[in-house]
């Protein structure tokens, strides 16, 4: 009978209270992944200009490796062989859909965003480390205190554009049958066969996400920008 | 010009040398500086006056040779720790003032005696207050740097190295990148510190200055210490041909 229904009748019973468990799940996973992964990210772009050998090939081993392979098969990976892996070493681990999907996401993203990272601290001029090296103050005092706050405004607008690429593919969590949005999408138009309203209001979803997150930086930004311009 | 106090040398430089791939720009240097005296550093550009002064408070690491700071041999051997403690010791002046700007004026001259000096933040906004008097800016202490005049951020850069009771201050070319006007308000606080008996190293170009605030004026050029001496010597009766050239051109 949900076949008889109008567009909105559709949209509003059907449609959307499914959708909306759907999207909370997306938004769990964006903001999980995005926080780890920004962390994650600093981490590996300090480790990046640590001016350590060892540790700096690390780190651009680890952005090749992330950057470099597809995410779906980072994802495949991690939910599908990483156990198998471990249980040779008989150790006995099942991921769940949820964490799996946090994991991936999160070291894929690192990836990207520990560039971003770099690219920030390239950018401050040597002479504002000079400045503080020349007060007397160390070298991991004037990372923290001096070069990293400066980079605050510049790294939002990419910032931002990742963490909108990391909304987006969330979707493809959905291979691993976490009710995301596109798995609930799916899922609600295999039922009741009315495809392109179904898909119209996910795109909606993503589109929202995307919109939400946008206006959070544009705000942090304009507060950046009042105190000192930088 | 106050006399200088003693005859004890506050730096003495032996044998600094300093090289980038191969090319040689500080050779074999050596000299000293007393304590309360003031040494104007001139030349040409690419002389190497302000790689030398950078090496003083090793922002370049010299190739080779060594710095007695009050009995304390800096090198490149030395460890971070030390170099730090000694850099703190060390006020340094840049020609791109180099101010943080995400920091307020204020913020900019309490931060290193906070951190380094393990200042309250009462005692250091309290010194941070006299600095900017003497510099003449108590009234930008909440400012931002980029709301200031470049003559204004020199000042205040001034001030924040003064917070740290440096024992001597570096000026590298602290007017060259101010506009003709502003040169003079920068000067001035120079001056006056230089008359309250600091002991300061100062690479500029202003000759005029250099003939009225200092004790001693080296020439440079290609990397070596041509010929030095009082203003008088240098300036009127310079002996070394490259002296003559240099001064000719002015």
């Amino acid at each position: 009978m949900e076949a008889e229904l109008s567009f909105w009748a559709f949209s509003t019973n059907v449609i959307l209270p499914r959708l909306s468990e759907g999207i909370l799940v997306t938004l769990k996973l964006t903001l999980t992944s995005g926080f780890i992964g920004l962390i994650l990210g600093m981490l590996v772009a300090l480790l990046r200009i640590s001016g350590i050998k060892l540790l700096s090939y690390f780190s651009l081993f680890y952005i090749t490796l992330f950057r470099g392979t597809p995410l779906l098969l980072q994802i495949l990976f991690i939910y599908f062989a990483l156990p198998t892996i471990l249980a040779n070493y008989n150790i006995d681990l099942v991921i769940d859909a949820f964490p799996a999907g946090v994991m991936a996401l999160s070291l894929n993203a690192a990836a990207y965003f520990a560039e971003i990272f770099r690219a920030g601290i390239l950018s401050i001029p040597k002479g504002q480390s000079e400045a503080a090296r020349a007060l007397g103050l160390s070298k991991k005092q004037t990372m923290l205190l001096i070069i990293i706050p400066q980079t605050y405004r510049r790294i939002i607008p990419p910032l931002v554009n990742e963490l909108s690429a990391l909304t987006k593919e969330t979707s493809l969590v959905s291979v691993i049958s976490l009710g995301e949005l596109l798995y609930t999408t799916q899922r609600v138009g295999a039922k009741y066969l009315r495809i392109w309203e179904v898909y119209l209001w996910a795109g909606i979803g993503y589109l929202l996400i995307v919109l939400i997150l946008s206006a959070i930086a544009l705000r942090i930004e304009k507060k950046l920008e009042q105190k000192g311009g930088v | 010009m106050l006399p200088i106090n003693s005859n004890e040398a506050i730096l003495k430089i032996k044998n600094l040398n300093k090289k980038f791939g191969t090319n040689e720009v500080l050779k074999d240097i050596s000299t000293e500086i007393k304590k309360g005296e003031v040494v104007v550093i001139i030349g040409p550009s690419g002389s190497g006056k302000s790689t030398f002064l950078r090496c003083l408070n090793f922002l370049e690491t010299p190739s080779s040779g060594e710095i007695i700071f009050n009995n304390t041999v800096i090198s490149s051997a030395s460890n971070e720790k030390s170099l730090n403690i000694y850099r703190s010791k060390m006020g340094m002046v840049f020609q791109s003032f180099n101010l943080f700007p995400h920091l307020s004026v204020l913020e900019n001259i309490i931060l290193a005696p906070k951190l380094v000096l393990r200042k309250s933040f009462l005692k250091a906004r309290e010194s941070a207050l006299k600095l900017l008097c003497l510099v003449g800016l108590e009234s930008k202490i909440d400012a931002y740097p980029n709301s200031l005049s470049g003559g204004q951020q020199q000042r205040v850069a001034i001030a924040r190295a003064l917070a740290m009771n440096p024992e001597v201050m570096l000026f590298d070319e602290a007017t060259s990148a101010l506009d003709p006007e502003l040169v003079g308000e920068v000067l001035k606080v120079m001056k006056e510190l230089a008359l309250s008996g600091m002991t300061m190293v100062i690479v500029t170009h202003e000759m005029n200055f250099a003939k009225e605030v200092a004790d001693r004026v080296i020439f440079m050029d290609k990397g070596l210490i041509v010929e030095q001496g009082t203003p008088k010597n240098v300036f009127e009766n310079p002996t070394e041909k490259r002296t003559i050239d240099f001064l000719r051109k002015l």
